[in-house]
């Protein structure tokens, strides 16, 4: 962290960013000079943007390297957390690989899924579009519980809906089982699904189709334009996406732990579970399982740099004034119709319909008559009637908005960092920015407690600790979102900003801004639509009077009200999809192009 | 800039590699637990000149209470005493009996308590004490209640939870029901139980009853666990649980709460825990007075009233008050069933039950 801010910093005083730093030719008023650049706005926004972040991701994971190496007596470096997180007959090898093929395979789905729904949304005429925007968004917003929850009374071989509704009387046999590899890929990647499709929507939208174009001119089959024009310019984004699926599948524990166990199938997460359960609490262990994630996210993020090394090859947004035109269907128009009203059904419909004839039930019960008399509003009015709903909404969105718009804020200016300047450490800046993503969030939440509990500043017990939590949590997600916009963006519209006489901030604010608007936008309604769910660092990090909805949830689901606890995810589904419609045509009003018009 | 930004980079590690120089969560704050009781001042005072005193000083302190709590019934309990005690304020912080623990226990070493009462399960409870963060509670409430309630150190008994096999009564006809727990290692119910993936508290009780109580050789009750365990279905959460079991995912579920079945019932969910397979473990949960309030008289009030009049309250969500009679309360646990509460050996060895519990779950052999 330190070392890009010292790189970044001479490089901005430069006054033509875009070029990377040139070694300063030693001079006796070389100190003076750097010191007022560093004073300059520019160094002071690069530079804040650069430490905060560092700040925000050191202190998590300050914490964790501490517990896990300082050894029992307090006093040196010790490696006994690793055995005793991977020793003995913890499986941690067969658990590991279990986890590989889940996250791997959820990943995959949900990059198929999410990338030919974006390019369908993007760049085809395929009616139904008004449909994305739920289908995006709707997955996202029913908490992982709801989710996993709501697939296991659609898809248990025995009782499920699906088997017992449409295979048994069809066909006689009832072949979908939720309890296996195949039904934890399945529900993950579905609920993944919309990350990919927010971040490719970004990505086609910055894409120029006349380089397809002019491919298909010059004789190349539809086949050879995809794979040699369409993927490689998508390749960041793409890349992006697989990275932050591919972990995340690997950090949650949702669904394996709801759909997993059933059948004995254990992955690594299982094992953190186990830890931070007990009493009194291996943090050392737990700390190595955290660190063992992090190797492999670490290896993804160089992995995804290398990948990306050629940067030049992705730069979609040049000078060239560009207007994607949508593909004519021809024939296929009703067949790619009616796949995106089965993707709909399938991912919005069913689950959110076991959602709201839940919340209408005393207790979940497979559909009859019986239980179909036995409706009523109940569960609403129980929810309308909590003492404390309204201030946890208003709690959710003043910390949801706030945490997005800061994480965007900075990771679009770190991403400037990581992509444009040759900073050194700029390498270490971005992994430091994914290292939130592994640690669990108790683990976060004692780190930020422990921290501000001694700072002197009113920070502990207000709202602005959860601030701090969030966007230290979704830090990864908004670099990932920032750098694959950043990455497609070409430096000669700032240098021919900065050839105009703009300076830095102007080059940033009037031209890059704008033009990775559409990533950030996409970014920003992904935190916080995650954000109003987050709840294993809220739980430790709140404080009475400034409850989040995360934590209603939570007791109602701790009580056992089930079906009141669908209710509440039903009002959410409401709540945050009026909103993202609200972000949207305001976006559409500062010259975005909305995400369900087009 | 440069300079700048090392030194930020440097506070921040070095506040978090300096500062942590013990393990989080077992330090108590040194020294500081050997001055004055708080609560002295108010333990000779009994009857309503206590009650009038408590009222009187805890409106000079800002009339109201910081309450840190895992009760998820605690709004009946700060509905009733606002309805006793309508001037005085209940800030209740409510997360789960581990997130509880680690923030007194995270708050107290910073020397910043925030709260004045504890309302949380045993376990906790019992760390809290060893940690010296706990007054005992001598006030009049104590002597209504049960002699399990009391004598617990420092923190006091206000209800009883009660894990029992309950079953869907769809699937598990009349007169089919298991007897005993054995009775559960039989191959008929393979795939059609259930347990809870961080019960190990009621593993390790379940495990300590069949040995110390029933005479089982170790050996013997860690084969019956694996023949039994052969039988399970994992799942995660008690509320999916419940739920599941009401919706016929299985037949029996080995650990619930009788308050969840009962609360269940009384809806019409098919699902029933009578007759009673024994043992009952009856788990107690607590309020415990904070060493360092910040509202001590408000801290007495509340637990005066919540082991007194506010054991109705305890018995109107279903569950098992402290108090030996509460008017109107119909004890669920028919008379003359064995029950069985954690030895003391559990709360030392909460690493190595949990470790045990997972092992056994995932058909590995038991570490070390």
């Amino acid at each position: 962290m330190a070392l890009a801010s010292t790189a970044t910093a001479p490089q901005g005083g430069q006054g033509t960013p875009g070029t990377g730093a040139s070694p300063e030719p030693a001079s006796p008023g070389r100190f003076a000079g750097l010191l007022r650049r560093l004073l300059s706005f520019q160094g002071l926004l690069v530079g804040g943007a650069v430490v905060i972040v560092g700040y925000l991701a050191l202190v998590p994971l300050g914490y964790l390297i501490h517990d896990t190496f300082l050894n029992s007596t307090g006093t040196g470096v010790s490696f006994g957390a690793f055995s005793r997180a991977y020793g003995g007959n913890s499986q941690a090898g067969s658990m590991m690989l279990n986890s590989l093929g889940f996250a791997l395979g959820s990943a995959a789905l949900a990059l198929v899924l999410g990338t030919v729904l974006a390019y369908i949304q993007v760049r085809t005429d395929t009616p139904f579009k008004g449909l994305f925007f739920a289908a995006s968004l709707v997955p996202l917003i029913v908490p992982g519980i709801l989710y996993a929850t709501s697939w296991i009374f659609l898809g248990d071989p025995s009782s499920g809906v699906i088997n017992t509704l449409i295979f048994q009387p069809l066909f006689g046999t009832a072949p979908v089982n939720i309890f296996s590899v195949w039904g934890m890929i399945w529900v993950q990647g579905l609920h993944l699904a919309p990350v990919t499709f927010l971040l490719m929507v970004a990505a086609f939208r910055a894409m120029d189709p006349s380089l397809e174009e002019s491919a298909a001119m010059s004789g190349a089959r539809r086949l050879t334009v995809l794979r040699r024009i369409t993927v490689p310019l998508l390749r960041p984004a793409m890349i992006s996406a697989s990275l932050l699926m591919f972990v995340q599948s690997l950090e949650s524990f949702e669904v394996p732990g709801l759909l997993g166990l059933q059948n004995g199938i254990y992955v690594f997460t299982s094992r953190i579970y186990f830890v931070l359960r007990a009493y009194p609490i291996d943090y050392g262990a737990a700390g190595a399982l955290a660190i063992g994630l992090l190797v492999i996210a670490a290896a993804g993020v160089l992995l995804s740099g290398w990948l990306q090394r050629s940067s030049r090859n992705f730069q979609t947004v040049t000078g060239k004034a560009f207007r994607p035109r949508p593909v004519d269907l021809g024939r296929a128009r009703p067949w790619v119709g009616a796949g995106v009203i089965v993707y709909f059904l399938v991912t919005v419909v069913l689950p959110v319909a076991v959602l709201v004839y839940a919340s209408l039930l005393k207790y979940y019960a497979a559909p009859s008559r019986k239980t179909l008399s036995s409706m009523s509003l109940e569960n609403y009015s129980e929810v309308l009637h909590m003492p404390l709903a309204f201030t946890a909404l208003k709690n959710s969105l003043i910390v949801g908005i706030g945490a997005a718009t800061a994480v965007m804020l900075l990771t679009s200016i770190v991403s400037w960092v990581v992509l444009r300047t040759r900073a050194p450490g700029r390498r270490v800046l971005d992994l430091l920015a994914f290292t939130p993503i592994v640690i669990p969030g108790l683990v976060l939440g004692l780190a930020l407690s422990f921290v501000y509990l001694r700072m002197p500043l009113p920070i502990y017990g207000t709202l602005l600790i959860l601030l701090v939590s969030y966007c230290t949590r979704y830090l990864p997600y908004g670099m990932r979102y920032s750098s694959a916009a950043m990455a497609q963006m070409s430096p000669e519209l700032e240098e021919s900003a900065a050839v105009s006489g703009a300076s830095w901030f102007q080059t940033f604010r009037r031209v890059l801004l704008p033009l990775m608007s559409s990533g950030i936008l996409a970014g920003w309604v992904y935190i916080l639509v995650v954000s109003f769910r987050e709840l294993s660092s809220t739980i430790l990090l709140y404080s009475p009077g400034k409850e989040v909805l995360s934590v209603l949830i939570w007791e109602q689901f701790e009580n056992g009200q089930f079906t009141t606890l669908a209710a509440l995810g039903v009002c959410m589904v409401l709540i945050l999809v009026l909103l993202v419609s609200i972000a949207y045509r305001l976006g559409a009003r500062f010259g975005l192009q909305g995400d369900s018009s087009n | 800039m440069r300079h700048g930004a090392l030194t930020a980079g440097l506070v921040a590690a070095g506040l978090i590699l300096t500062g942590c120089g013990s393990s989080p969560t077992t330090q108590s704050p040194g020294g500081q637990a050997a001055d004055t009781d708080p609560y002295a001042p108010y333990a000779s005072l009994t009857g309503q000149a206590r009650t009038d005193k408590l009222l009187a000083d805890a409106k000079k302190d800002g009339a109201q209470i910081d309450l840190y709590t895992s009760n998820t019934d605690i709004q009946d309990l700060v509905d009733g005493f606002k309805k006793a005690y309508p001037e005085i304020k209940v800030n209740a912080f409510r997360a789960n009996s581990e997130t509880v623990l680690q923030r007194i226990s995270q708050e107290n070493q910073a020397n910043k308590p925030q709260n004045d009462v504890v309302d949380t399960n045993d376990i906790e409870l019992r760390a809290l004490d060893s940690q010296g963060l706990l007054k005992p509670y001598t006030g009049p409430a104590a002597a209504g209640l049960k002699d399990a309630a009391k004598g617990l150190g420092g923190w006091t008994a206000e209800r009883f939870n009660a894990f029992v096999i309950g079953w869907n009564t769809n699937l598990v006809k009349k007169g089919q029901e298991p007897k005993s727990f054995a009775d559960l290692a039989d191959p008929r119910w393979k795939g059609r139980l259930s347990v809870e993936i961080g019960d190990w508290d009621w593993y390790a009780s379940m495990h300590t009853y069949l040995t110390e109580e029933q005479g089982m050789s170790q050996s013997d009750a860690d084969d019956l666990f694996k023949r039994i365990a052969a039988n399970v279905k994992v799942t995660k959460g008690h509320t999916v649980q419940g739920e599941l079991l009401s919706a016929g995912q299985f037949a029996v579920a080995l650990s619930v709460y009788s308050h969840t079945v009962d609360k269940a019932a009384k809806k019409g969910a098919p699902v029933a825990w009578r007759p009673v397979v024994e043992p009952v473990i009856l788990r107690p949960n607590g309020v415990g007075l904070m060493s360092h309030p910040r509202h001590p008289a408000a801290a007495l009030l509340w637990t005066d009233w919540v082991l007194g009049d506010g054991q109705k309250a305890i018995a109107e969500s279903l569950r098992i008050p402290a108090a030996t009679s509460v008017p109107g309360f119909q004890d669920p646990i028919p008379a003359g069933t064995t029950t069985y509460s954690f030895s003391k050996s559990a709360e030392t060895d909460g690493k190595r039950w949990s470790a045990d519990y997972d092992a056994l779950l995932r058909g590995v052999p038991k570490a070390g």
